[in-house]
Order: structure tokens, then C-alpha cells, then sequence
């Protein structure tokens, strides 16, 4: 079976493989998502699922495919997910800079590859939480050291 | 997973266009999606829709209808009713302001203007930015207009001669930078490492007190002066970070001294503990669309809407 699926062309294989821990997603690119060169009536991506896995993916050696995102989220994440002492290897690229998606690839010794993405973004959103905080910390501070 | 980091802020500098702050305790990729997120996450409103009816001057009615898109207006009313800074109406309830797409009511994401000048006199007339009149009002006010700049010197859409005249409809709807960079609330946004300068003392020694003087005083100010009485070169206390990076300072000592002498200064970002610098010195610089302060708390709102989105596909991926 497997080697007849070789044979086929790739967009197929998505939806023939049994291997991909995450099929179409249930959440589709969210409306708001409004990235791509001019949202609105003709965002490419909408109604495609926000996060996938290429057919290729297993467990210890996943490639992510993110509509929507570019190298704002991905270069943040490369970062953050190559913290992580159980990851040998995490990249990020954008196969076609006219085309809305991002790859990010994770390779671990041997953990389940959902144990990497998700602390990596849970980490990102505490950072920025806190980011915000401290922002606004940092706003009344000069309001008080500068007199108003 | 390595020991989280927790950022730090430190305000230096805030008027009703700038801000200065330092970004510091985290990484640079993180800064930069903060200076990414600034300019092409964060909505505003511009025109995006110009209907015209009479235009006799010598401009194209393309022409007037890309300016008129250029002009900043004031955003507050396009906040996320989730965010930071969510719009409040005359009651004090919270509405959004929509995306054109997603609305069901005109009146909920377009906002009209409109534009009426005839020139009836003999001389050439400005067809100035207060001209253009709010046309209908959104159902929930917002106070929606072109930003005021310095009343002396106005912003000028278009000339008028005898007879000429202009009359148009514009309607302005919510959209980010990244669609299009008219709706971009930033005019200038960077962030500059903290230099570390290391002056190569042995080096020093090949020059005479003369020579030093000569290299200092080539070298742009705010990096080193020259200490006349020790005859020595020093480091200043409060560096220009905007000029220290450009490798003036090495260029020029190679010019005046030769190759050898390369080495006489060392400039290098400084580097946390990992080897990575980890300070930022933040400069944003708004078009009046929105107040730094609250560009800075959207752009960061926006960063963690964008993680949101991810963890809520991966979540229900799984099921």
C-alpha cells in the first residue's frame, strides 16, 4: 500500500495518509486572519486549515504548515522551540515569499513532537503577557519620573 | 526547557508621535516580531474607496484617490473590542469596529467622507485636509478624522485653479499594514543593539597624542573623545547608539594609519549571558493614527492573537 502511495502526487497523499497525526484541522484560517497581499473577498487561504502536518511527518520529525504566518511568528518560534533540550533540530522557512505559509520543522530525540509546539507558544504568549505588563509598568514609571 | 526569560521595559522618551524605550532580558527574534508586528499587525483606517463626481484639476482622479488613501486618520475607533485599548462610545460600551468583509451592515465598517472644493476666485487655491467633511457618522461615533499635524503648515491634497474644482465621496474601512501600507500607524520604527566599545590600548601605543587627537576628531561624535591631559583616548559615557554600529570609527582609523591598524577598536552589540544581545533600544514613530503608547499595547496584543490562533488549531487538531 505504502509503496503505491509514493507513486501519487503529493496534494493526494494529504488526504490519503493514514501516518498524519493532524489532519485537516477543525478550525479553518480564522476570518480576521487577515494577512495575504489584499485580505478581504480573496484571502487564498480561507476556509484551509490554519495548522497542518505534511504527509511526510512523524512522530519524532514533524514539518508544521502554517497559513497565514511568516517569518514574524516563525523566526520567534524557531528560537524559543531550539530551547527545548529534548529538540536535535527546529527550522523555519517560507517556501514562496508570495505565498501566505510557513514551514516549521521539529525534530526530537524522541518525545512526541506535540510536546515541542505547544510549550513553545505557550512560552511566546507568557513572554508577550508579560511583555505587556511590564509595558504599561514602564509607562506610569516615566509619567511619575518625568513630573506630569 | 531552558529557564524562561522574562522581558523588561524601560521608557526613555514618550511625546504624542514617539517613544523610546528599551526592550530588554530576551531575544532578538522577539524584538524583531515586536517592530514587525508595529508596522503590518496592527489595523487602522484609510480610505480605500473613492467615488468621484467631478474632478477638473490637473491631477488624475487615480491620482487624488491615492493620496486621499495616504492620509492617516485617526484609528482609536479600529481597536480590538478584546484588546489592550477596546473603543468606548459616548455610553461606555464597547463596540468593534468591523472588517469590510465581515460585516453585515455598512454602517458597522465604512466610514464616509466627503470632499466638495471649488476654486471661484482668481487666485490658485490648496485644497487643504480640513476641508474634507465627515459625511455620515458610524452608528457608534468614533471620532474618526484626518489627523491634525501643526496647523501652520497643512497638508495639501491637491491645487486649484479659476474654475477648477473637485467633488468626490471617500469611504474609509478598516485593514493592516500588511495589506497595504497606507493603513500602516508607524512613520519610522527600529530597534539598535547597546554597543560595547573596546579600545586596543597596545595599538594606541604606535600613535603619537597628535595622532589620537587627529583619529578622534575624525571619528562621528558620541563614540570617544580625547583627554588632553592624560593625552589618552577614552570611550564616552552616554553612546550614540544610532551611529556606533556603522564602522566609521574602524574605516577611518584604517584611512589614517594604515592597515595594521585595524584593530584599534573593537564595537560588538553586548551580549547576554547565552552570547546573544539581549537589550534593545526601541524607537517608534507614529503618524498620529494612533498614540505610541497604545500602538506598542496593540502590536503586542496582535503578537499574542497570532500565537491564540496556532494553539487553538493544534488543540482541536488533536481531536
Amino acid at each position: 500500500m505504502n509503496l503505491i502511495l509514493f507513486l501519487l502526487p503529493a496534494s493526494i497523499l494529504r488526504f490519503w495518509n493514514e501516518e498524519n497525526r493532524y489532519p485537516l484541522a477543525t478550525t479553518n484560517t480564522p476570518q480576521s486572519d487577515m494577512a495575504g497581499i489584499r485580505g478581504e473577498e480573496d484571502d487564498v487561504n480561507e476556509g484551509l486549515p490554519k495548522l497542518e502536518t505534511t504527509p511526510e511527518s512523524t512522530t519524532t520529525s514533524t514539518t508544521f504548515v502554517m497559513r497565514n504566518e511568516d517569518h514574524t511568528l516563525g523566526n520567534a518560534l524557531r528560537i524559543v522551540i531550539s530551547r527545548n533540550p529534548n529538540v536535535t533540530f527546529c527550522g523555519y522557512s517560507v517556501p514562496h515569499p508570495l505565498e501566505s505559509k510557513m514551514h516549521l520543522h521539529i525534530q526530537t530525540k524522541g518525545e512526541e513532537e506535540d510536546e515541542t509546539l505547544l510549550p513553545g507558544l505557550k512560552e511566546i504568549m507568557s513572554m508577550c503577557d508579560h511583555l505587556g505588563d511590564v509595558f504599561d509598568e514602564a509607562e506610569s514609571e516615566y509619567y511619575i519620573s518625568s513630573g506630569r | 526547557m531552558a529557564s524562561t526569560r522574562t522581558p523588561l521595559i524601560e521608557v526613555n522618551f514618550l511625546d504624542d508621535y514617539n517613544i523610546n524605550f528599551v526592550l530588554s532580558n530576551t531575544d532578538v527574534s522577539i524584538a524583531n516580531a515586536l517592530r514587525k508586528a508595529i508596522i503590518s499587525e496592527v489595523p487602522t483606517i484609510a480610505i480605500d474607496l473613492v467615488e468621484i463626481e467631478e474632478n477638473s484639476s490637473v491631477l488624475a482622479d487615480e491620482f487624488i484617490a491615492h493620496r486621499l488613501g495616504l492620509i492617516p486618520l485617526v484609528s482609536t475607533r479600529a481597536m480590538h473590542a478584546d484588546g489592550p485599548v477596546p473603543f468606548r462610545d459616548v455610553e461606555g460600551n464597547i463596540t468593534s469596529f468591523l472588517w469590510h468583509h465581515e460585516a453585515s451592515d455598512d454602517k458597522d465598517c465604512e466610514i464616509k467622507f466627503e470632499l466638495e472644493v471649488r476654486n471661484t476666485e482668481d487666485n490658485p487655491m490648496e485644497v487643504r485636509l480640513i476641508l474634507i467633511r465627515l459625511l455620515e457618522v458610524l452608528r457608534h461615533g468614533g471620532g474618526v478624522k484626518p489627523v491634525e499635524y501643526d496647523p501652520e503648515y497643512p497638508v495639501v491634497i491637491a491645487k486649484l485653479k479659476r474654475n477648477q474644482a473637485i467633488k468626490l465621496t471617500a469611504i474609509a474601512k478598516k485593514g493592516v499594514g500588511k495589506m497595504h501600507s497606507k493603513w500602516s500607524p508607524a512613520s519610522g520604527v527600529y530597534f539598535t543593539y547597546e554597543p560595547v566599545v573596546t579600545i586596543n590600548y597596545e595599538r594606541m601605543e604606535g600613535l603619537s597624542a597628535q595622532q589620537r587627537k587627529t583619529w578622534v576628531e575624525a571619528c562621528p561624535p558620541g563614540i570617544l573623545r580625547f583627554n588632553e591631559m592624560t593625552g589618552q583616548v577614552e570611550v564616552e559615557d552616554e553612546i550614540n547608539n544610532g551611529i556606533a554600529f556603522s564602522g566609521e570609527c574602524e574605516k577611518v582609523a584604517k584611512e589614517l594609519f594604515g592597515y595594521d591598524f585595524y584593530d584599534l577598536i573593537v564595537i560588538k552589540p553586548k551580549s547576554g549571558s547565552d552570547g546573544y544581545p539581549d537589550r534593545f533600544n526601541f524607537f517608534v514613530e507614529t503618524n498620529g493614527a494612533l498614540d505610541p503608547v497604545t500602538l506598542v499595547r496593540a502590536a503586542i496584543w496582535e503578537l499574542v492573537r497570532k500565537v491564540q490562533n496556532i494553539e487553538e488549531s493544534l488543540r482541536t487538531g488533536e481531536m
